[in-house]
Order: structure tokens, then C-alpha cells, then sequence
């Protein structure tokens, strides 16, 4: 069924290294379980990650693959080459063409690759702490998430908005290794999200959407539960447990059973708990959905403080425009699976939004007069009429004086005058077309909401 | 930039420890959260206990006529086989309880945590192995008021010896038919995608392999096919080596009993961690 791995490219001997080294890999991961190898290994690891390095350095190649193929292998070699700043150049149906000029290695630092990328001297040696190339989920057949592409930096606060069944939850699923992508490569923290998921599990943290505490554990039985798992030690567990219950106001509910805490309250112990190791990577997964805004407040605060003292690398997914207005470094619209749009808060305003200026007249005919004297200008991009008020779109703050000025030489009375910034809401709307989505498949998501505020509530 | 990441790598001393294949932390912790809830949940104890002990209990007043199987008393007969029933249903619980963590939602928080696969199951059978062998021994206890007497092995030196070796033995076997079931509700969970499917577990598997075992009555006269199928069931060695073990009568030699133990719950535990590792939460 599945179609071999097809290879070509001016180098075939570098491929076949690769290759190779893959090939290893895999025959050695079979090894692993037997334990007296696995010390052995260790040492392996640092000359294996200099040789791929350096044989994708080495070469220029074109690799054209089909990933889906020979699956492990291939993801491998690829997820190898994404690292080291190979681009995709052409979509080619289901395939993959990656495309790469070799630079020269400067001594010291690393040179710069070709469309982006970069060498970068994080510690695994790679640049960008998440990698994702033609990322795609099918549940039978409905595409939830669609050959996404993007990489986020070390450090960055990045931002998935998107309407309801946009496919968040699932990208943030194959991220977190807890869903096998159906084709592409996603890489976190240098590790394969397939391949290699023990390493990302330790490397990441995360806060669902949907409740994952266990409700007949006490708050602090479902806490330590977490930090024993993550390998805490006894004191370091009873600090953070600590902090934590404090950083959500439950230091009084640690002996409740959690099956007797509120929603919000539930909501409030889980991202305490997501927060209770020290993951390089937190994935966010509508953290403050239900809570309160003193809460919500202070929860997106600890979350920047956390990426600015400790560095950590942040996905979030909302539904509330001021909260990743606020978090994110970057944000990517996500529809229908697909990222339409990624940047950042700012530019994605200035790009898709639009400011707005309502001017109140005396009249529905002095409106109308204004209305069609104001659509004259270059910069307006879009005027109506409501009874005696008029919406004109398009130009920033200093384009009022220039509309007023216009109403007055129409010999309009302005009654008053109300100017909007564009908003991150604006950019959104525009971008994904409607304010709440009715498809088909809004009914499946509120029943799957109901699901789980009813059970958020037992 | 170099200072920079090595200064990261120092503040991320907490999730330092390598993913072991096995992880005794881990699989404490997970031992631990089982035991906790299963004597938080009196009511669930006393109800998975409440049927075996009226199949004692009514079954021990059988007439007596009917009541001699093997040349043993009916009692003694009968014990074993619900000390088996008793261990069948509670392990078969602990397994399918990965269908409730599926459910509520905790299973998602048990799979992102960095921990091999290997091991969370083994977290699994270690929380369930203690919570069913509690309740299997609790009904051991039960059937003595009955008149359930322990003989002990037979080829025992002294009946002291007979007596404690026979516990000590019977005890061990528990243990491996926990085990069987345990990584076969396991297995079956893994499968299913909700708690719908559980009636049909119960009703389809696990009655059939109760009733096939021998447990309640022996199963000389059954027809040919019949007693094809108990061969093929865990549970009829299970149970046979329980009365082995406790009243010295039995069909099979030990070692058989043993031989088959080990074998359904080493094949049951692979295939439970194999189809548990596909699972997608
Ligand atoms: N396990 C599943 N089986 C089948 N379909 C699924 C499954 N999980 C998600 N889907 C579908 O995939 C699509 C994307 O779902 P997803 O949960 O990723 O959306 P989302 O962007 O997180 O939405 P929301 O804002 O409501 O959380 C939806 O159409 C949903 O019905
Ligand atoms: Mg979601």
C-alpha cells in the first residue's frame, strides 16, 4: 500500500549516510531495552548528532520523499534536515521537496542558513524549540489539522487562535505526543514527536482543555501525583506544591476532594499543576477558560514572568483576543485546520484590522450625503449608513481631522464623533470570515462542550 | 549564548532523570493513586465483594447429597473457585479501569508524563495485584464461618508445613491469575473507546471464563467441546491450582497449573502493553 521512499538528488552518497545513520537508530532503539546497552549508547548520542549535522553542512541536496513511506526512517532523516534550516521549496502533491544550499562553516558561530533558519547554539545544538513541516491529522477522513507548517523559537510566547474545531486542541495533541500525526514532521526541543516521544514528554508540559484531574484524589494527592511522576524529590515537591496552590488562591482547599471543588476551581488546580515542573516547552490549551479575572490576571502574569526568568517556550491556545494580545510574542490564526496567517499582535492588527470612526449627524439624509462624500477617499475603506450615524473604515487616528473637515464642508452638523483602534478582534474576524462558526460541525463541538462543563461540574 | 543555555540547562535540574524503561518511582506512584482510591471507594469494595460472597453463601447450602465433588466436601470444593471468581472480577476491574481514566480524562495526565509505557503498566498491574489480592484473601477469610477448612498441601512433612506452604503458594497464584486478567482488561480497554463497551466485556468474556473454569462445579460431564474450551481458559488452572494449594485435590499437576500461569499472563501483559501503547488519548 504504502509507497517506498523515493530519493533523488545530486548527492546520493550524503543520502545514503544519512540514511544510514537512521537505519542505526531504529536497530538500536530495538536495542534500548535491554539496559547494559543502553549506558553505552549515551556516549553515542553527541557523535551522532555532529555527524547528521555535519553531513547535512556537508552537502547541498535535494531530498524528495514521500514521509509516509518508509515512515520512521524518512521522518527522521527529514525532521534531520529541518533542523539544520532545509526549506521546503515546492509543494509537490504529497510530497516532500526540501531544498538546501550548503554554506560555508564559519568558525565560532554558525552562519546563517537560506529562507530563515538558522544554526543556533541551543544545547541540542538546533535552532527553533518547535518544528513542524506539513503537519497533518485526519480523524476518518476529516483533515482536523491540514499540512501545517511553522516554527516557534526558543523563548517565544506563541499564540493559536481559532474558531471552534479550528484543529488547535489536535495540533497541540501531536505536539505533546499524544496523538501520531497521519504525515509530517514535528519536531520539539530536537526530538521527534514519534520517534522519540519519551524525550519530548520530558521536555514539555502541559494544561488541557478538557479536566484531567482525578476526582477522587484530594488536590494534593493530585498534585504530588504529578511531581512524583515528573521525578521530583520530596522537598523540591513540597516547595512547588506549595507555591503553586499559592500562585491560584486553593492553599485552603489542599485536603478537598476534587470532585467537590467548583469548575473554575478545577480549572485553577489543573494549571497549578501544569506549572509544577519545570518544563522547557508549556503547551496552554484554553488555560482561563471559566476563571475569574483576578485570577486570570495573575495567571497570565506568572506565565510571563515564567518565560522571562526561566526562558521557557510557550504555546497557547484562547479564544479571548486580550489574552493573547497581552501573552503572545506571536500569534497564528488557525481555520479549518490550516494556519492562515502568523505574526505578530501587532503586525496582524495592521494588516487585517482596520480602525473605525462613527460620526453622529442630525439626520438619515445628512448621513447619507456624508456617507457618499467620505467614500471618495483613497484611504477609507468601507462606509455605512445606520440611521443617523455613519461607520467609515480604513485610516488610523490622523485621519479624523481630514473626515470631520469633509463634514463640515458638506455643511453636515457632527453631533459626535467615536474612533475605534483596529483591533486584534477585527484582524481575526476578517481573517477567518465569521464570528461564530455554523457549519456542520459546530453541533459535534457544543455537544462535546456540554460534555465537559457537565463533567467539570461533577 | 553559550554561558546563556548552559545557565538554562542548571535551572532544569528537576526533570533531570533519563526515561527508564523501568521506573520504580513511577510505578510506585502509580501503585500509590490506586490503592488510595480503592479504599476511598468503601461502597465499590463492598459491592464487587457483595456477589461472590452470596454465591458462598447460598451455593454453600446446597444439599448434601449433590454436595460431594472429588471426595471433598462441597465447602472445600467451592472456596478456591470463588476465591478465583473473586480475583477474575476485581483484576478484570483494575484493567478495564484505564476505560474510567479514559473517561474522566486522567489518562491523558498518566500518558504525557515522562515515563515509559512499560512502566505505567506495570504501575497498573502492581495497584490492581494489591487491590484484587486484598479482596481475594478478605473472601478466603469469609469461607471460613462457612465450614471451609484448610487442609494444606498433601505432599507436605508435617500439616504445619502443609498448611503455611499451601497459604503461601496459594497466595503466589493469586497473584499470577491477577496478573492474567489484569493485562487482559488492559488489553481490552485499550480497544474500546468508551465505558459502552463494558457491559458487553462483562457479559460476553467474563462470565464465560467464570463459568467455564470449573469454579463452581467440575466439569466431568460437560460435553467434549465444552471441556475443550475450559483447557483454553486461564482461570480453570487458576482455579485448579488453588485447591490445589489449599484443600490438596486437584485435576492437573502443579507445575501444569504453573507452567500455564505463566504463560496467559506473560502473553496477556505483552499484548496489554502493546495495544495500551497504540492507544490515543
Ligand atoms: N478524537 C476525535 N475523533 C474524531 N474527530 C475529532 C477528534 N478530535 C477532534 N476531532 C475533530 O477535529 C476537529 C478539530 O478539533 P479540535 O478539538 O482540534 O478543535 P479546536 O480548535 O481545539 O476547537 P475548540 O476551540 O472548540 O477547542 C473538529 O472538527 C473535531 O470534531
Ligand atoms: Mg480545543
Amino acid at each position: 500500500m504504502e509507497t517506498p521512499a523515493r530519493i533523488s538528488g545530486e548527492n546520493k552518497e550524503v543520502f545514503r549516510r544519512v540514511l544510514i545513520r537512521c537505519f542505526w537508530k531504529l536497530f538500536r532503539t530495538t536495542l534500548l531495552l535491554i539496559p547494559s546497552l543502553r549506558r553505552r549508547q549515551q556516549g553515542r548520542r553527541v557523535g551522532e548528532k555532529f555527524l547528521s549535522r555535519k553531513i547535512i553542512q556537508d552537502c547541498g541536496y535535494q531530498i524528495n520523499a514521500d514521509v509516509n513511506g518508509a515512515k520512521n526512517i524518512l521522518r527522521r532523516a527529514v525532521g534531520y534536515m529541518l533542523m539544520a534550516g532545509a526549506v521546503v521549496t515546492q509543494p509537490e502533491g504529497e510530497r516532500f521537496v526540501l531544498n538546501h544550499t550548503p554554506q560555508p562553516r564559519a568558525s565560532g558561530g554558525c552562519p546563517p542558513m537560506e529562507g530563515g533558519g538558522h544554526w543556533h547554539e541551543d544545547k541540542m545544538g538546533f535552532v527553533d524549540t518547535i518544528i513542524a513541516e506539513r503537519l497533518t491529522k485526519c480523524f476518518n477522513g476529516l483533515k482536523a489539522v491540514d499540512s501545517v507548517t511553522f516554527r516557534i523559537k526558543s523563548g517565544e510566547i506563541f499564540g493559536l487562535l481559532g474558531p471552534n474545531g479550528a484543529g488547535k486542541t489536535t495540533l497541540l495533541k501531536m505536539l505533546a505526543t499524544l496523538l501520531k500525526p497521519t504525515a509530517g514532521v514535528a519536531r520539539v526541543c530536537g526530538y521527534d514527536v514519534v520517534g522519540e516521544a519519551d524525550e519530548v514528554r520530558r521536555r514539555i508540559g502541559i494544561v488541557f482543555q478538557e479536566p484531567t484531574l482525578d476526582n477522587k484524589l484530594t488536590a494534593f494527592e493530585n498534585l504530588d501525583f504529578h511531581a512524583r511522576m515528573y521525578g521530583m524529590d520530596k522537598e523540591t515537591r513540597r516547595r512547588r506544591i506549595k507555591d503553586v496552590l499559592k500562585l491560584v488562591g486553593l492553599e485552603g482547599k489542599v485536603n478537598v476532594l476534587v470532585e467537590n471543588f467548583s469548575g473554575g476551581m478545577q480549572r485553577r488546580l489543573e494549571i497549578a499543576r501544569g506549572l509544577l515542573h519545570s518544563p522547557e516547552v508549556l503547551f496552554l490549551d484554553e488555560p482561563t477558560l471559566g476563571l475569574d479575572v483576578q485570577t486570570r490576571r495573575g495567571i497570565w502574569e506568572h506565565i510571563k514572568r515564567r518565560n522571562e526568568e526561566e526562558d521557557v517556550t510557550i504555546v497557547v491556545t484562547t479564544h479571548y483576543m486580550e489574552e493573547a494580545e497581552f501573552l503572545c510574542d506571536r500569534i497564528a490564526i488557525i481555520d479549518s485546520g490550516k494556519i492562515i496567517a502568523a505574526d505578530t499582535p501587532e503586525k496582524l492588527k495592521n494588516s487585517y484590522g482596520s480602525a473605525s470612526l462613527s460620526i453622529t449627524v442630525a439626520s438619515q439624509s445628512d448621513a447619507e450625503r456624508l456617507a457618499a462624500r467620505l467614500s471618495a477617499f483613497g484611504f477609507v475603506e468601507g462606509v455605512s449608513v445606520r440611521n443617523n450615524v455613519v461607520d467609515v473604515r480604513g485610516g488610523g487616528e490622523a485621519s479624523v481631522p481630514r473626515l470631520v473637515l469633509a463634514a463640515f464642508e458638506a455643511g453636515v452638523e457632527v453631533k459626535a464623533l467615536n474612533f475605534r483602534e483596529s483591533t486584534l478582534e477585527d484582524a481575526f474576524l476578517r481573517l477567518t470570515g465569521r464570528e461564530i462558526r455554523d457549519e456542520e460541525g459546530s453541533f459535534n463541538d457544543f455537544i462535546r462542550r456540554a460534555h465537559v462543563l457537565w463533567h467539570r461540574r461533577r | 549564548m553559550r554561558a546563556r543555555s548552559s545557565d538554562k540547562v542548571g535551572k532544569r535540574t528537576q526533570v533531570k532523570m533519563k526515561v527508564r524503561v523501568l521506573n520504580p518511582a513511577a510505578i510506585y506512584t502509580l501503585w500509590l493513586r490506586e490503592t488510595i482510591r480503592f479504599f476511598r471507594l468503601r461502597s465499590r469494595v463492598l459491592g464487587s465483594l457483595g456477589m461472590p460472597l452470596f454465591f458462598l453463601a447460598f451455593l454453600a447450602f446446597l444439599p448434601v447429597e449433590a454436595s460431594s465433588v472429588h471426595g471433598l466436601r462441597y465447602i472445600d470444593f467451592l472456596a478456591p473457585g470463588i476465591v478465583g471468581m473473586t480475583l477474575l472480577f476485581s483484576s478484570m476491574f483494575a484493567g478495564l479501569s484505564v476505560l474510567w481514566d479514559k473517561e474522566f480524562g486522567f489518562l491523558r495526565e498518566i500518558m504525557v508524563a515522562p515515563v515509559s509505557r512499560v512502566s505505567i503498566i506495570l504501575g497498573r498491574i502492581a495497584g490492581g495485584m494489591t487491590t484484587s489480592l486484598f479482596q481475594g484473601v478478605l473472601m478466603l477469610l469469609a469461607a471460613f464461618p462457612m465450614g471451609f477448612r484448610v487442609e494444606g498441601l498433601n505432599e507436605a512433612a508435617s500439616p504445619a508445613v502443609a498448611v503455611l506452604g499451601g497459604v503461601l503458594l496459594a497466595v503466589f497464584f493469586m497473584m499470577l491469575i491477577s496478573v492474567t486478567f489484569i493485562g487482559m482488561g488492559v488489553a481490552l480497554a485499550s480497544k474500546l473507546k468508551d465505558m459502552s463497551g463494558y457491559s458487553l466485556v462483562m457479559n460476553f468474556l467474563v462470565f464465560p471464563i467464570f463459568f467455564l473454569s470449573g469454579a463452581l462445579f467440575p466439569l466431568d460431564g460437560f460435553p467434549h467441546w465444552v471441556r475443550t474450551l475450559a483447557y483454553a481458559d486461564p482461570l480453570t488452572y487458576g482455579v485448579d491450582a488453588l485447591r490445589k494449594c489449599l484443600v490438596g485435590v486437584g485435576e492437573f499437576p502443579l507445575l501444569l497449573d504453573f507452567a500455564a500461569l505463566v504463560l496467559s499472563s506473560i502473553a496477556m501483559v505483552w499484548l496489554g502493553a502493546y495495544l495500551f501503547e497504540k492507544t490515543e488519548v
